[in-house]
Protein backbone atom coordinates (compact mmCIF):
# COMPACT_ATOMS: atom_id res chain seq x y z
CA UNK A 1 0.00 0.00 0.00
CA UNK A 2 2.57 2.53 -0.97
CA UNK A 3 1.72 6.10 -0.60
CA UNK A 4 -0.89 5.84 1.65
CA UNK A 5 -0.73 7.61 5.03
CA UNK A 6 -1.08 6.28 8.22
CA UNK A 7 -3.88 8.53 8.95
CA UNK A 8 -5.72 7.08 5.64
CA UNK A 9 -5.03 2.89 7.67
CA UNK A 10 -7.97 1.62 9.64
CA UNK A 11 -7.76 -1.57 10.61
CA UNK A 12 -9.91 -3.02 13.22
CA UNK A 13 -9.86 -6.43 14.78
CA UNK A 14 -13.17 -7.98 16.56
CA UNK A 15 -14.96 -11.33 16.89
CA UNK A 16 -12.03 -12.89 15.16
CA UNK A 17 -12.03 -10.97 12.04
CA UNK A 18 -9.09 -8.40 11.05
CA UNK A 19 -10.47 -5.69 9.00
CA UNK A 20 -8.24 -3.37 7.15
CA UNK A 21 -9.54 -0.43 5.07
CA UNK A 22 -6.84 2.21 3.60
CA UNK A 23 -7.25 5.11 0.96
CA UNK A 24 -4.73 6.46 -1.27
CA UNK A 25 -5.37 9.88 -2.89
CA UNK A 26 -4.75 11.41 -6.20
CA UNK A 27 -1.31 13.85 -6.18
CA UNK A 28 -3.30 16.92 -5.26
CA UNK A 29 -3.86 19.90 -7.58
CA UNK A 30 -3.05 17.71 -10.59
CA UNK A 31 -5.90 17.53 -13.67
CA UNK A 32 -6.42 14.96 -15.35
CA UNK A 33 -5.87 15.85 -18.57
CA UNK A 34 -2.00 16.75 -17.56
CA UNK A 35 -1.41 12.78 -16.94
CA UNK A 36 1.01 11.49 -19.65
CA UNK A 37 1.08 7.87 -17.82
CA UNK A 38 -0.77 6.51 -15.67
CA UNK A 39 -0.60 3.24 -14.18
CA UNK A 40 -0.67 3.85 -10.06
CA UNK A 41 -4.34 3.27 -8.91
CA UNK A 42 -5.81 5.28 -5.81
CA UNK A 43 -8.81 5.13 -4.43
CA UNK A 44 -10.07 3.28 -1.50
CA UNK A 45 -10.13 -0.35 -0.60
CA UNK A 46 -10.81 -2.73 2.35
CA UNK A 47 -9.85 -6.35 3.03
CA UNK A 48 -11.10 -9.03 5.65
CA UNK A 49 -9.40 -12.02 6.61
CA UNK A 50 -9.80 -14.67 9.32
CA UNK A 51 -7.62 -14.48 12.55
CA UNK A 52 -6.76 -17.97 13.54
CA UNK A 53 -8.02 -19.02 16.91
CA UNK A 54 -5.98 -18.36 19.70
CA UNK A 55 -4.61 -14.64 18.82
CA UNK A 56 -4.80 -12.35 21.64
CA UNK A 57 -7.26 -9.88 19.79
CA UNK A 58 -6.05 -7.36 22.36
CA UNK A 59 -2.45 -7.42 21.67
CA UNK A 60 -2.38 -7.01 17.92
CA UNK A 61 -0.37 -4.44 16.90
CA UNK A 62 0.79 -2.92 13.36
CA UNK A 63 3.66 -0.78 12.21
CA UNK A 64 3.85 0.62 8.41
CA UNK A 65 7.21 1.39 6.80
CA UNK A 66 8.15 2.38 3.09
CA UNK A 67 4.58 1.69 2.35
CA UNK A 68 4.46 -1.89 4.25
CA UNK A 69 1.90 -2.67 6.48
CA UNK A 70 2.99 -5.71 9.48
CA UNK A 71 0.21 -6.53 11.11
CA UNK A 72 1.52 -8.83 14.51
CA UNK A 73 -1.22 -11.39 15.62
CA UNK A 74 0.59 -13.14 18.97
CA UNK A 75 -0.69 -15.83 19.85
CA UNK A 76 -2.52 -16.73 23.00
CA UNK A 77 -1.09 -18.82 25.49
CA UNK A 78 -2.67 -22.46 25.45
CA UNK A 79 -4.73 -23.09 27.99
CA UNK A 80 -4.05 -25.48 29.95
CA UNK A 81 -6.12 -29.00 30.16
CA UNK A 82 -8.60 -28.31 33.29
CA UNK A 83 -9.42 -31.14 35.38
CA UNK A 84 -13.31 -32.11 36.23
CA UNK A 85 -14.08 -33.97 39.45
CA UNK A 86 -16.03 -36.44 39.08
CA UNK A 87 -18.02 -37.26 42.30
CA UNK A 88 -19.84 -39.82 43.03
CA UNK A 89 -23.92 -39.37 42.47
CA UNK A 90 -26.70 -39.88 44.78
CA UNK A 91 -28.38 -42.11 42.51
CA UNK A 92 -29.54 -45.56 42.32
CA UNK B 1 12.45 9.15 -29.10
CA UNK B 2 11.42 5.81 -28.66
CA UNK B 3 8.20 3.57 -28.41
CA UNK B 4 6.70 2.20 -25.15
CA UNK B 5 4.17 -0.47 -25.21
CA UNK B 6 1.96 0.72 -22.70
CA UNK B 7 -1.11 2.95 -24.20
CA UNK B 8 -0.79 6.46 -24.39
CA UNK B 9 -3.44 9.02 -23.17
CA UNK B 10 -1.62 11.74 -25.19
CA UNK B 11 0.37 10.11 -27.79
CA UNK B 12 3.56 8.96 -27.37
CA UNK B 13 5.48 11.73 -29.43
CA UNK B 14 4.57 14.20 -27.04
CA UNK B 15 5.98 12.40 -24.02
CA UNK B 16 9.69 13.71 -23.50
CA UNK B 17 10.13 10.74 -21.17
CA UNK B 18 9.68 7.01 -22.59
CA UNK B 19 10.05 3.51 -21.15
CA UNK B 20 13.42 2.41 -22.02
CA UNK B 21 12.84 -0.46 -24.97
CA UNK B 22 13.73 -4.13 -24.38
CA UNK B 23 17.59 -4.70 -23.95
CA UNK B 24 18.27 -1.34 -22.31
CA UNK B 25 16.16 -2.57 -19.47
CA UNK B 26 18.35 -5.64 -18.91
CA UNK B 27 19.04 -5.58 -14.93
CA UNK B 28 22.40 -4.46 -14.12
CA UNK B 29 24.68 -7.35 -12.28
CA UNK B 30 23.92 -7.13 -8.49
CA UNK B 31 26.00 -7.87 -5.54
CA UNK B 32 25.42 -11.71 -4.47
CA UNK B 33 24.33 -10.91 -0.81
CA UNK B 34 21.36 -8.73 -2.18
CA UNK B 35 20.73 -10.62 -5.40
CA UNK B 36 20.37 -14.36 -4.80
CA UNK B 37 20.07 -16.22 -8.44
CA UNK B 38 16.21 -16.64 -8.72
CA UNK B 39 15.11 -13.44 -6.91
CA UNK B 40 12.39 -11.43 -9.21
CA UNK B 41 12.94 -8.34 -10.75
CA UNK B 42 9.57 -6.42 -10.80
CA UNK B 43 8.07 -2.96 -13.15
CA UNK B 44 6.72 -0.88 -10.82
CA UNK B 45 3.64 1.11 -11.64
CA UNK B 46 4.53 4.51 -12.99
CA UNK B 47 2.46 7.57 -13.30
CA UNK B 48 4.10 11.11 -15.40
CA UNK B 49 2.14 14.55 -15.03
CA UNK B 50 3.39 17.55 -16.65
CA UNK B 51 3.53 20.66 -14.32
CA UNK B 52 4.24 24.26 -14.47
CA UNK B 53 8.38 23.74 -14.15
CA UNK B 54 8.63 20.11 -16.58
CA UNK B 55 7.55 16.71 -15.49
CA UNK B 56 6.66 14.08 -12.48
CA UNK B 57 7.14 10.90 -12.52
CA UNK B 58 6.20 8.58 -9.73
CA UNK B 59 6.77 5.22 -8.97
CA UNK B 60 5.09 3.08 -6.43
CA UNK B 61 7.95 1.05 -4.77
CA UNK B 62 6.30 -0.31 -1.60
CA UNK B 63 9.56 -1.48 0.83
CA UNK B 64 12.06 0.73 -1.00
CA UNK B 65 13.95 3.20 1.50
CA UNK B 66 16.28 6.14 0.66
CA UNK B 67 19.15 3.45 1.67
CA UNK B 68 18.16 0.63 -1.00
CA UNK B 69 17.12 2.98 -3.96
CA UNK B 70 19.04 3.48 -6.73
CA UNK B 71 18.84 6.47 -9.17
CA UNK B 72 20.89 7.70 -11.62
CA UNK B 73 20.97 9.17 -15.43
CA UNK B 74 23.65 8.41 -17.79
CA UNK B 75 23.42 9.01 -21.16
CA UNK B 76 20.01 10.43 -21.24
CA UNK B 77 18.71 7.51 -19.54
CA UNK B 78 17.07 7.43 -16.03
CA UNK B 79 17.22 3.93 -14.36
CA UNK B 80 15.95 3.40 -10.97
CA UNK B 81 16.79 0.47 -9.24
CA UNK B 82 14.87 -0.37 -5.59
CA UNK B 83 16.36 -3.37 -3.37
CA UNK B 84 13.48 -4.54 -1.43
CA UNK B 85 14.83 -6.78 2.02
CA UNK B 86 13.04 -9.82 3.04
CA UNK B 87 10.28 -8.94 5.88
CA UNK B 88 10.03 -12.80 6.52
CA UNK B 89 12.39 -13.40 9.40
CA UNK B 90 15.01 -16.44 8.26
CA UNK B 91 13.90 -19.29 9.89
CA UNK B 92 10.02 -18.49 10.00
CA UNK B 93 7.53 -20.54 8.56
CA UNK B 94 5.33 -18.72 5.79
CA UNK B 95 1.31 -19.97 5.93
CA UNK B 96 0.09 -17.80 3.26
CA UNK B 97 1.70 -16.32 0.09
CA UNK B 98 0.07 -13.41 -2.05
CA UNK B 99 3.07 -11.79 -3.33
CA UNK B 100 6.33 -12.06 -4.36
CA UNK B 101 9.33 -10.63 -2.90
CA UNK B 102 11.63 -9.11 -5.22
CA UNK B 103 13.21 -5.82 -6.44
CA UNK B 104 11.99 -3.21 -8.60
CA UNK B 105 13.59 -1.55 -12.12
CA UNK B 106 12.68 0.35 -14.55
CA UNK B 107 14.66 2.90 -16.70
CA UNK B 108 13.51 5.90 -19.18
CA UNK B 109 14.95 7.87 -21.97
CA UNK B 110 14.78 11.44 -21.27
CA UNK B 111 14.63 14.25 -23.97
CA UNK B 112 16.69 16.88 -24.70
CA UNK B 113 14.32 19.48 -22.84
CA UNK B 114 15.34 18.18 -19.38
CA UNK B 115 17.47 19.71 -17.33
CA UNK B 116 19.36 16.38 -16.52
CA UNK B 117 21.42 18.64 -14.08
CA UNK B 118 18.91 19.85 -11.92
CA UNK B 119 17.37 16.30 -11.40
CA UNK B 120 16.00 15.81 -7.80
CA UNK B 121 13.97 13.05 -6.41
CA UNK B 122 12.22 11.69 -2.98
CA UNK B 123 10.92 9.08 -1.52
CA UNK B 124 7.81 8.64 0.68
CA UNK B 125 6.36 6.22 1.94
CA UNK B 126 7.12 3.69 -0.39
CA UNK B 127 6.66 6.59 -3.46
CA UNK B 128 9.23 7.71 -5.28
CA UNK B 129 8.80 11.17 -7.00
CA UNK B 130 10.85 12.18 -9.43
CA UNK B 131 11.07 15.77 -10.67
CA UNK B 132 12.36 16.30 -14.30
CA UNK B 133 12.41 20.16 -14.91
CA UNK B 134 12.36 21.55 -18.52
CA UNK B 135 15.70 22.65 -19.98
CA UNK B 136 15.22 26.80 -19.98
CA UNK B 137 15.04 27.73 -23.89
CA UNK B 138 18.46 29.50 -24.90
CA UNK B 139 18.25 32.56 -25.48
CA UNK B 140 18.07 33.49 -29.48
CA UNK B 141 22.12 34.43 -29.73
CA UNK B 142 22.51 37.14 -32.51
CA UNK B 143 25.48 36.99 -34.62
CA UNK B 144 27.08 40.09 -36.02
CA UNK B 145 27.57 39.89 -39.66
CA UNK B 146 30.74 41.79 -40.84
CA UNK B 147 31.31 43.20 -43.94
CA UNK B 148 34.52 43.45 -45.71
Amino acid sequence: MPGTSSDNLELTVSGGVLTLKGKRLAPAGISEDRFRRHERMWGAWERSLNVPERVEEEKVSAEFNDGILKIRLPKAPETKPRQIQVVQGNGP
Amino acid sequence: MTTDTHPEKNGASQIPVTHAPGPAEAPPPLPPEVAPAERALFTPPIDIYESDEGLVLIADLPGVSVGSLELQVQNNKLTLLGRVASQVPAGARQLHKEYEEGDFLRSFILSEDVDHERVSARLNNGVLEVVLPRAPKSAPRRIQVNGD
